[in-house]
């Protein structure tokens, strides 16, 4: 052992602190940080794997389909369901029911916006007798379930005539009161100074609600528009009570119909489903990040 | 000037000019207010005289019965038997759901390659709708040609009879819907982890505590507000279930898995008795406000550091 000049006491070689092996003996990656992107790797294609599984099915000839041992990729890919289930089912109009639901979700979510915006604006900063008691009410309504109001929405709507067209799938939704809670907590963040700004320039409440509480609150207009969009367009029960005609179905319970009545014909359903599910992927690929803080925001305000 | 409450009584035509002023705000709530009387209050008021009624849509006649329809249905096996369906499906789902959502949202909430990527997918099954979720799931748990049953047999496995036999049709159902809206609590999660201060989990690091007992004593207590939300909104919404049994079970096989929606649905638009379907209504109302009460007890109280 050398005996270096800057050493003064004596470490045994037993001791001394183990010399770093070289570079190109260390592990790149200690096993234990590999442990969490490994699992959540298997973790996500576990997710994936049914939305892929309709896709690979839907691209399987039907003779193909009833064949044990299942491949997860078609061995004679093709693109026959796609054509059969646009062009040669005269009943199932799944264009129509496509068209539906998509002009519903926009509709509705029209409505909640402006219908609950105003509401909420009222209820944040407008003064008038019993605003906060009526406020109160109506989140008490909140605990009620969806479910009993079913039957007697369907009779009012019925009474009117209203059954079967596009105004008794739309307008059930303006009663948001969530929209209402969400937006009014928002509106009351916005500071009183920029209001009394306005006002002081001339603006009418109209005119405040206008240029200054829609422009300043668009991050929660806009998760509120994600979020109605979302659930009119996967709604179901309210749907398949409101329409018989099958041209006004929309695309949830026009894709159930579907399956009912076709259910042996698995690639033909599952291209049904991937053609009603495929645009919704790609809109959401491109927003997600406006989705899921959206999302986000509704927990943390609620 | 403003309508802050004064400590002397206003003059009368004070009042009046103060009415005056606020009167056209009224017209701001007023729209929402009509869809709420419309669509909500009446139709709840209506549902609840419908259920004292014997309602048969095509009979002129409707005749008030009073308790009548509720007594029926305490009499109603099948009733019963709807709402212990629920109550499990609902149970497992939201148990589900609270677990695997916090357990996905600790995995991505630090950062490795492809984290985002992996929480994109973790969301996506939530924007399918629950037809298209209905379809893929149930074709996956087909007993025969399903992918699941595959992939068992490929370790030696026998097939299940995930969706036809009476005593796996409900877990299947919650597993079924715990991949359709797990994505939505993890979000929640996320949010909620991240509004965690880190001064925290530093002093809990000085005072010793290891990542588990800091999991435990920091973590959870402070994600409790988050985990109520998840588990009240998850199972108000779970109690209500319809589409996804509909379209994978149809409530069987033999009524096992028939939730109380279903059975709302068959009286009201099957078999017409629209009476007892709004009875119904209203005592699943009171069954999913009781348990959200209870849930309040168990995880409402605040959090104070």
């Amino acid at each position: 052992m050398a005996t270096s000049v800057r050493s003064t006491t004596a470490v045994p070689a037993a001791l001394a602190p183990p010399r770093a092996a070289p570079r190109w003996l260390r592990p790149r990656l200690k096993a234990r940080q590999l442990l969490r992107p490994t699992l959540a790797y298997v973790l996500a294609a576990v997710m994936a794997l049914p939305i892929f599984w309709m896709v690979a099915q839907s691209l399987t000839p039907e003779r193909d389909i009833y064949v044990w041992p299942l491949r997860l990729f078609p061995e004679r890919p093709t693109l026959q369901n796609y054509w059969n289930v646009l062009y040669s089912r005269p009943d199932l109009p799944l264009l129509r029911w496509y068209f539906n639901s998509f002009l519903t979700a926009f509709a509705s979510t029209a409505l909640v916006l402006v219908v609950a915006s105003l509401a909420a604006y009222g209820y944040a900063r407008l003064e008038f007798p019993g605003r906060n008691q009526l406020f109160f009410g109506l989140l008490s309504t909140l605990m009620i379930p969806g479910a009993v109001t079913l039957i007697p929405v369907f009779l009012i709507l019925r009474e009117l005539g209203l059954i079967d067209t596009y105004w008794a799938l739309i307008l059930p939704h303006g009663t948001s009161v969530f929209a209402v809670f969400l937006l009014r907590q928002f509106f009351q963040s916005i500071p009183k100074e920029l209001e009394e700004a306005a006002v002081l320039d001339g603006c009418t409440r109209l005119q405040v609600y206008w240029h200054i509480m829609l422009p300043l609150s668009h991050s929660a207009l806009a998760a509120l528009a994600i979020f109605s969009f979302l659930g009119s367009w996967n709604d179901f029960l309210w749907p398949f009570i409101a329409t018989n005609d099958l041209e006004m179905r929309t695309l949830p319970v026009g894709l159930t119909i579907f399956q009912g009545e076709y259910w042996t014909e698995r690639g033909l359903i599952m291209a049904g489903a991937s053609i009603s599910t495929l645009p919704v992927l790609i809109v959401y690929a491109f927003f997600q990040q406006h989705i899921i803080r959206g999302v986000a925001m509704t927990g943390l305000k609620a | 000037m403003s309508a802050v409450a004064v400590p002397t009584v206003p003059s009368t035509t004070a009042r009046w000019r103060t009415w005056r002023k606020q009167a056209p705000n009224y017209l701001f709530v007023l729209p929402h207010f009509l869809f709420f009387l419309v669509f909500l209050a009446y139709p709840v008021l209506f549902g609840l005289y419908i259920s004292f009624h014997f309602w048969e849509i095509l009979s002129p006649e409707k005749p008030f019965v009073g308790l009548e329809n509720y007594q029926y249905l305490l009499a109603d096996g099948l009733f019963f038997k709807t709402v212990r369906n629920t109550v499990v499906f609902a149970s497992l789902t939201v148990v589900a759901e609270v677990i695997l959502g916090l357990a996905a949202a600790l995995l991505v909430n630090q950062r490795f390659p492809g984290r985002l990527a992996v929480r994109v997918i973790f969301f996506a099954p939530r924007v399918l709708s629950v037809a298209t979720a209905g379809i893929i799931l149930q074709w996956l748990m087909n007993k025969d040609w399903g992918f699941i049953n595959y992939g068992l047999s490929l370790i030696g496995v026998q097939k299940v009879n995930w969706l036809g036999d009476p005593s796996l049709v409900l877990p299947s159902l919650a597993g079924a819907t715990t991949w359709w809206v797990v994505g939505f609590a993890m979000i929640i999660y996320l949010a909620g982890l991240q509004n965690i201060p880190e001064t925290y989990y530093e002093a809990a690091k000085i005072d010793g505590a290891d990542g588990w007992q800091q999991f435990r004593h920091v973590t959870l207590p402070l994600l409790a507000p988050t985990t109520l939300f998840v588990a009240v909104t998850a199972f108000i919404g779970h109690m209500q279930v319809f589409g996804q049994i509909y379209l994978m079970t149809q409530g069987g096989p033999d009524y096992s898995s028939m939730p109380i929606v279903m059975y709302i649905y068959d009286n009201g638009f099957r078999y017409f008795r629209m009476g007892y379907a709004a009875a119904m209504a209203f005592v699943l109302a009171a069954i999913i406000m009781l348990i959200t009460l209870v849930q309040f007890k168990f995880l409402g109280r605040p959090t104070e550091y």
